[in-house]
């Protein structure tokens, strides 16, 4: 502080800036106020009978609330040259009635910000926000806001209420008919190709080109920048295509199923990654959250199965269930973070068929394939799709 | 000299904080080249579009702090993955801890000392910076599930507050987002011998995530850095993350690392040049080193109020009685101004002097917030003070009036400045308050209420009374429309002051002086005698870079 700011601020009298006002009315009223207020009263050389007060601190005046300001005086200037010469408070404002700790008064006036602070240094922040200085901080004896800061923070019990925390926006889930529709234009297509007696490399483009905008939004989309998307989507054509149309091809029916369940699979994962997001929150550590979602991974796999064995045993030949299976568990994959091995499974699934076919019969060589394969990748999947990286929006 | 500023959020985006002190910092140093490194805190940042550089800047790189990550780096085979993975783990294993504040596993009974903090928080930091340099890739590593376990255990440890002991899954996705964001400048392509390895110098304009290009410049280039801050970063985001409403776990460990990166840019910058003392004080709790602080006020344009000056000076030679002592109030129309109790210390001067007048010069209002608020104010105003009128015929007015800067009462903020017999400050809260500046330019003698930087920059020239206490601002108000004496001498003192501290060459100059003396003492290590084009390169090493002092 300039010492000409202190000069000018006395001959500016007493009730213009006078630090110690507030911190001495709120002594006046303590029982044991003397020792504590007479350095401050020494210091002040705006005050009458100052050298008399610092011998004896305060002499004259009784304790307790009973101490009063006896005259109203007028101005600094009266006050100072009074015939007792120790009015502590020239100008007759109303005594502040409040607690004998100063610090108290700060508290209640911030109590919510400082019980809802993290640490010492987000309660300093907000003071100074509040506009406390440390000036305010010297006149509580502190050395500086950080030094109240502290003496709040220790003294105010934390509230923190626990999963109170704001959930972060997230895009809604809610399915539209355009999303409905969109999902069972493959089906649909596949059943019009059987109906036509279309050739096999035609219902399999069919369906890769109705399938390809059901896949790009809704919830089997799969991230942006997803490493090796392209790869696993030629294996996938790849697989359908070995089906349909390699040795011993299944009907355009047995496809149309395939392409039917697209719906249910949506719907499963959907279900699934809703699910997830919802047990973040009360979740406690990752490896809580991994153990809560791993057994509803399991319930999407295998309600996916189910769906496609019943469709499948309608047609009456559970033929290409494997390659179903397989090409859900690599997009569950591909959609929550994993999408290199989701690729890997696809592109083993594919060798090994083709190698598989020479030496077996097509129904054989594909369960073994695709069956295999799905079977790696849901293992894949039980390990890599419960992290809670995962389900991250 | 070829001069790399740092931004954040600010310069050189039009409606970013501190464009203008940039502004004439690069076209007061002209004779410097520059480079304008910006980050770009927000989507609003960037939706106010730039400012057109000044002929000094060279170049504009950009980069944002927000949004999605930057795509994925392809290729790589399975074993770089597996090395970059295993040095992540590790680099960031070490940041998590500090962050959290774990004792170090070699000791686990020593509780944690700072400096082991600051240590371990560096080590993390330039290892990531280094992995990110060598194989790319950070901002998908920091969002995989190896970032998310490293900062579960860190937090998990034992001896760490109990606090991040129950940190839940969302918090640890949340921190893992909010620090991808922060660490972006890590995987910038700026570090390069023709980016910001071939500047002389560095000069981060505010603290917080601008001076992390310039830590890595001084990592991989050697490039001495200086750190400007005129506000508080630290603080800002302390309250912005508390703003934001995060959990109390997020918002202790995001603000450790704002607190632990300012730390360390202190520590590893040549000079810190804070704006006012209590940006200072915040600096030197944050570990500044006290040797290595000089404050520089901000630069004010001195010019727009040179006529107002004059005329109060030549004022003050044959004072004029004036019949209606005018108080006036500038400034920008915001709740932390507290017009209220300037409305409320009007009352009681209207009371003891009753001709006289207030006028409030507020600036074009621009958001909702202070529109309410001023709305607000001048009602309280119509309620506190009817119009009145000299005679039973004569029309009446009200002593308060509200006037907007550019309209025929002030079409300058000097007209609104000199239109006050005492130009009045009553915020109670504050950074460095510019309108206090611009009074004291102005020559008008001030009462202002202690807050922010006002004692530092009205030194003795004019009065200081407390916050929110309207009484105190009356009486103050008062005593210098009684003595117009005083108030005078109050006023030219006020002024002398201003201008020999406050003015943009000021500013300049001790940045001119600032570049020369960290260039001398820490110069770039480059090749002795040639640059890279092999033009000749001479007084590559200063003398003053082996003197042993500072």
């Amino acid at each position: 502080m300039p010492p000409q700011d202190e000069s000018l601020l006395q001959t500016s009298g007493e009730s213009i800036y006078h630090p110690t006002a507030l911190l001495d009315a709120a002594l006046d009223h303590a029982p044991d106020d003397a020792p504590d207020g007479a350095p401050d009263d020494a210091a002040d050389g705006t005050r009458g009978g100052a050298g008399e007060d610092g011998a004896h601190p305060r002499p004259d005046t009784p304790p307790g609330p009973a101490a009063g300001d006896p005259s109203p005086g007028d101005g600094g200037e009266s006050a100072g040259s009074g015939p007792d010469g120790r009015n502590p408070h020239p100008r007759a404002l109303p005594r502040r009635r409040g607690p004998a700790d100063p610090v108290r008064g700060v508290m209640h006036l911030h109590h919510a910000m400082v019980a809802g602070a993290a640490d010492v240094w987000e309660v300093t922040a907000g003071l100074e926000a509040r506009g406390v200085t440390d000036v305010d901080a010297r006149r509580l004896r502190h050395r500086d806001v950080f030094g109240l800061a502290e003496e709040l923070f220790a003294r105010v019990p934390r509230t923190h209420p626990r999963g109170a925390a704001a959930p972060e926006p997230r895009p809604p889930l809610r399915p539209g008919a355009r999303d409905l529709g969109l999902h069972l234009l493959p089906g649909l297509g596949c059943i019009l190709a059987a109906a036509l007696h279309a050739p096999g490399p035609v219902a399999v483009g069919a369906l890769a080109a109705t399938a390809w905008p059901a896949l790009r939004r809704g919830p089997l989309r799969t991230p942006a920048h997803a490493p090796r998307g392209v790869v696993a989507a030629l294996c996938a054509v790849a697989l359908l295509a070995l089906a349909r149309c390699g040795p011993d091809p299944i009907g355009t029916g047995t496809l149309a199923v395939l392409a039917l369940t697209l719906l249910p699979a949506a719907g499963l994962a959907r279900w699934f990654a809703g699910s997830a997001r919802a047990q973040l929150t009360p979740s406690h550590g990752l490896a809580d959250f991994a153990d809560a979602v791993r057994p509803r991974l399991i319930a999407a796999l295998a309600g996916y199965a189910a769906t496609l064995l019943v469709l499948l045993a309608v047609l009456g030949s559970f033929r290409g269930s494997a390659v179903g299976a397989l090409l859900f568990a690599a997009r569950l994959l591909a959609v929550h973070g994993a999408p290199r091995t989701a690729a890997a499974g696809l592109a083993a699934a594919v060798a090994a068929q083709a190698a598989l076919t020479a030496l077996l019969p097509a129904g054989p060589a594909e369960a073994v394939a695709c069956g295999g394969a799905a079977l790696a990748l849901a293992a894949h999947a039980l390990h890599l799709v419960p992290r809670a990286s995962a389900h991250r929006t | 000299m070829r001069i790399a500023l740092l931004t954040e959020g600010g310069y050189p985006y039009a409606r970013g904080e501190g464009g203008a002190w940039c502004d004439r910092l690069v076209r007061g140093l002209a004779h410097h080249d520059f480079d304008v490194y910006a980050l770009s805190r927000s989507p609003r940042t960037e939706a106010g579009g730039r400012v057109d550089p000044p002929p000094p800047v060279q170049r504009v790189r950009a980069e944002r702090l927000w949004g999605e990550p930057p795509a994925p780096v392809r290729g790589g085979g399975r074993a770089e993955r597996k090395a970059r993975r295993a040095a992540f783990r590790w680099h960031f294993g070490d940041l998590a801890a500090a962050l959290a504040g774990a004792p170090d596993s070699a000791d686990r009974r020593r509780p944690v000392q700072v400096r082991d903090r600051a240590d371990r928080f560096a080590a993390g930091l330039y290892g990531l910076a280094e992995l990110a340099a060598e194989h790319g890739g950070l901002p998908e590593l920091i969002r995989s599930e190896d970032a998310l376990t490293a900062l579960e255990a860190a937090c998990r440890a034992p001896g760490v507050r109990p606090l991040l002991g129950d940190i839940g899954v969302t918090e640890l996705l949340a921190v893992a987002a909010l620090l991808e964001h922060q660490l972006r400048p890590l995987s910038l392509p700026w570090y390069g011998p023709g980016e910001l390895g071939s500047a002389d110098l560095c000069h981060a304009v505010s603290g917080g995530p601008a001076t992390l290009p310039g830590l890595l410049a001084k990592r991989f280039c050697g490039t001495p850095l200086i750190v400007t801050e005129y506000t508080v970063r630290v603080r800002e985001a302390l309250l912005a993350h508390r703003a934001a409403g995060l959990t109390p776990a997020v918002r202790v460990l995001l603000g450790d690392y704002h607190r632990l990166l300012a730390g360390e840019s202190y520590r590893q910058a040549a000079l810190v040049t804070p704006g006012s003392t209590h940006v200072r004080r915040w600096q030197e709790r944050c570990g500044a080193p006290a040797d290595r602080i000089r404050t520089v006020h901000p630069g004010i344009d001195a010019g727009r109020f040179a006529r107002a000056g004059e005329e109060a000076e030549a004022e003050a030679r044959r004072p004029a009685a004036h019949t209606d002592p005018t108080v006036a109030w500038v400034g920008r129309a915001d709740p932390a101004k507290d017009l209220v109790a300037l409305l409320h210390a009007f009352h009681a001067i209207q009371a003891e002097e009753p001709q006289a007048r207030l006028r409030i010069f507020h600036a074009p209002v621009t958001d909702e917030r202070c529109a309410g608020y001023l709305g607000h104010c001048r009602s309280l105003a119509a309620q506190l003070f009817p119009d009145e009128a000299a005679h039973p015929h004569a029309v009446g007015e009200s002593p308060v009036t509200f006037e907007e800067i550019g309209s025929p009462g002030a079409p300058e903020p000097a007209d609104a400045y000199a239109a006050g017999d005492v130009v009045l400050l009553s915020s109670s809260a504050e950074g460095f308050p510019l309108n206090l500046v611009e009074a004291m330019f102005c020559g008008r003698p001030t009462v202002s209420t202690d807050v922010g930087a006002v004692r530092e920059v009205i030194g003795g020239t004019g009065l200081i009374v407390p916050p929110r206490n309207p009484r105190a601002l009356a009486d103050a108000a008062l005593e210098l429309l009684r003595g117009p004496e005083r108030a005078t001498r109050l006023g030219a003192a006020a002024r002398e002051r201003a201008l020999a501290l406050f003015t943009v060459t000021t500013c300049v100059h001790a940045f001119r002086d600032a570049y020369l003396s960290v260039v001398a003492r820490h110069p770039v290590p480059r090749e002795p005698l040639h640059d890279a084009t092999g033009a000749p390169r001479p007084f590559v090493a200063p003398a003053e870079a082996l003197t042993p002092c500072r």
